[in-house]
């Protein structure tokens, strides 16, 4: 009971007491999750650098680059009156279709943001649409154009101070254009690779990637991969990186735990591996990908693999934007579409994700699937949404569209189910094989496996 | 003929960048022999399509020293100088 009343004090100061507002999205799905105790680590200064403005800039403190300590009680957080003692953050991750770009705001004001999707995913207007007119900090992860397209409109059309990047080149127009794009803005460029730190106020992005001698020919594996801790809430950014650079991670002795996890690469099958995932712990992950994108992201054993350690998935092609609040003591997941992912696990039985149940709005969920199926044997799907509502279902194999007896429209029975079985043909090609249902205006999708 | 560039790789996918900011995704199998990340080529566009492309090792080559002598002025901060008058 005393968590509820916490969480929901935690709940009404944050809405309406902090800075920096919350975007102006509608919320349609809010979850709560307690924050593991964890304490910082502290921060090595030996070769690494900290790349703090010079002190005669006044938009970035230079304080050190030390991990805010949570405070001992929440006591503050009883009295909706006072104020607290530091504001929140809010780490946005952007849906700019197949591509990546996270917005981090401080309680001061001051803004990151790391990658700009393509440069037609409308980066700028969707920055403006959270009231972002200026960025403190861009990283630029690495030079791929869903990454750095966007970031010459933002370059080009709001004031930036600082271009951070992995110093790694490439030969293309994209690349030369975000070159350009910095010579113009005449915005302060620096590259920086593993220990180093970059503050951004009180907070600091630790940098754990690439590391001092990277010689990755593959520039996904060279990219920036960022640690941000916020209170007792840590946040790991893994860019595109995959297996290669989480196995650097793993042996490099650095601290890689965090409770939030962008997770790398889109959520292709070649990051998040069991062995990474188990070190990370992470309690929420988020992969950013386009709706429907060619190369098959997020990948269904990267979905398993993250709800194998106990991560709530959330993705910007079925959720939109992504937005994470942390308080001192705890974090808040708002996203702006009530998307649901395949075989996400139940969360832990709170009161407040109880809650989240409850006032989830009528959408449409799979509830099982069998996978994999053999060839020749019967597949099985059940989903839920609303009762009484007609669904419909498509299965994509390798030749198109399923036309198999038993995937015809059905409507779903009184409690909201509904289940389709039908036959996988010998002939069918092996592998990894989407599935879509739609019910009434909602849609989501899953994979499943043919073998 | 119009000149692009090889963006990076995506599975079986090869993600081509035009001039104009076109994107395709092209087999990656049916690339020409030596093409890699980053390799300049001579594409033709038909109704949307790529329908021919050649390797442009010439034009690889001045990107990669133009890219770079870019770049070594942005270390330098020659940018930052020039606003300071």
């Amino acid at each position: 009971m005393k968590r509820i009343i916490v969480a929901l004090l935690t709940l009404f100061v944050t809405l309406s007491c902090l800075t920096p507002a919350i975007p102006d999205i509608e919320v349609v799905s809010t979850t709560v999750i307690d924050l593991q105790t964890e304490l910082p680590v502290p921060v090595t200064q030996t070769a690494e650098t900290t790349f703090a403005l010079p002190s005669s800039t006044p938009i970035l403190a230079t304080s050190p680059a030390i991990p805010i300590q949570p405070s001992d009680t929440p006591v503050i957080l009883n009295s909706p009156t006072a104020q607290p003692v530091t504001g929140n953050l809010l780490v946005t991750f952007i849906d700019v279709g197949q591509g990546d770009a996270t917005l981090i705001q401080t309680a001061e004001g001051l803004t990151a943001l790391i990658d700009g999707g393509e440069s037609d995913s409308g980066i700028v207007a969707k920055l403006q649409q959270l009231g972002v007119t200026s960025i403190d900090i861009v990283f630029a992860t690495h030079p791929h154009s869903d990454h750095i397209g966007g970031l010459v409109h933002v370059l080009n059309t709001m004031p930036v101070k600082r271009v951070v990047t992995n110093g790694k080149p490439h030969t293309t127009v994209s690349y030369e254009r975000f070159l350009d794009a910095i010579f113009s803005a005449g915005a302060e460029y620096i590259e920086v690779s593993e220990g180093d730190n970059v503050p951004l106020g009180s907070i600091n992005f630790e940098v754990l990637n690439p590391g001092r001698n990277d010689t990755s020919t593959d520039l996904n594996e060279t990219s920036l991969v960022l640690r941000l801790q916020y209170g007792s809430a840590s946040f790991l950014f893994m860019a595109d990186t995959g297996n290669p650079t989480e196995r650097r991670l793993l042996s490099s002795g650095r601290n890689i735990k965090a409770d939030i996890l962008k997770v790398g690469h889109h959520g292709s099958k070649s990051s998040s591996s069991a062995a990474f995932l188990n070190m990370v712990k992470p309690q929420v992950a988020v992969y950013s990908a386009g709706a429907g994108n060619s190369y098959g992201h997020p990948h269904p054993a990267t979905i398993t693999n993250l709800n194998a350690v106990g991560a709530t998935v959330y993705g910007t092609d079925l959720h939109g934007n992504v937005v994470i609040t942390a308080t001192q003591l705890e974090y808040f997941v708002a996203t702006t579409n009530n998307g649901q992912i395949a075989s996400t696990i139940e969360q832990d039985a709170t009161p407040l994700a109880t809650a989240t149940k409850i006032s989830a709005p009528a959408g449409v969920e799979i509830v099982s699937v069998i996978s994999p199926v053999t060839k020749g044997s019967t597949a099985s799907l059940t989903a839920k949404s609303q009762p009484g509502v007609m669904c419909t279902i498509t299965v994509h194999y390798k030749s198109g569209p399923s036309k198999a007896s038993g995937l015809e429209p059905k409507t779903t029975d009184g409690n909201g189910n509904v289940t389709w079985q039908w036959k996988v043909s010998a002939n069918t090609a092996s592998g990894d094989w989407r599935i879509e249902v739609s019910c009434g205006s909602k849609k989501t999708e899953t994979y499943f496996t043919v073998k | 003929m119009t000149k692009a560039a090889i963006d990076r790789f995506e599975g079986e996918w090869a993600v081509i960048v035009l001039e104009d900011d076109r994107r395709f995704n092209f087999p990656r199998k049916k690339l020409p022999e030596g093409c890699k990340a980053g390799s300049w080529l001579q594409v033709e566009v038909i109704d949307g399509d790529i329908k021919s492309l050649v390797i442009d090792e010439q034009e690889t080559e001045l990107a990669r020293q133009r890219i770079s002598d870019k770049l070594a002025a942005l270390r330098r901060g020659d940018h930052l100088k020039k606003s300071d008058g």
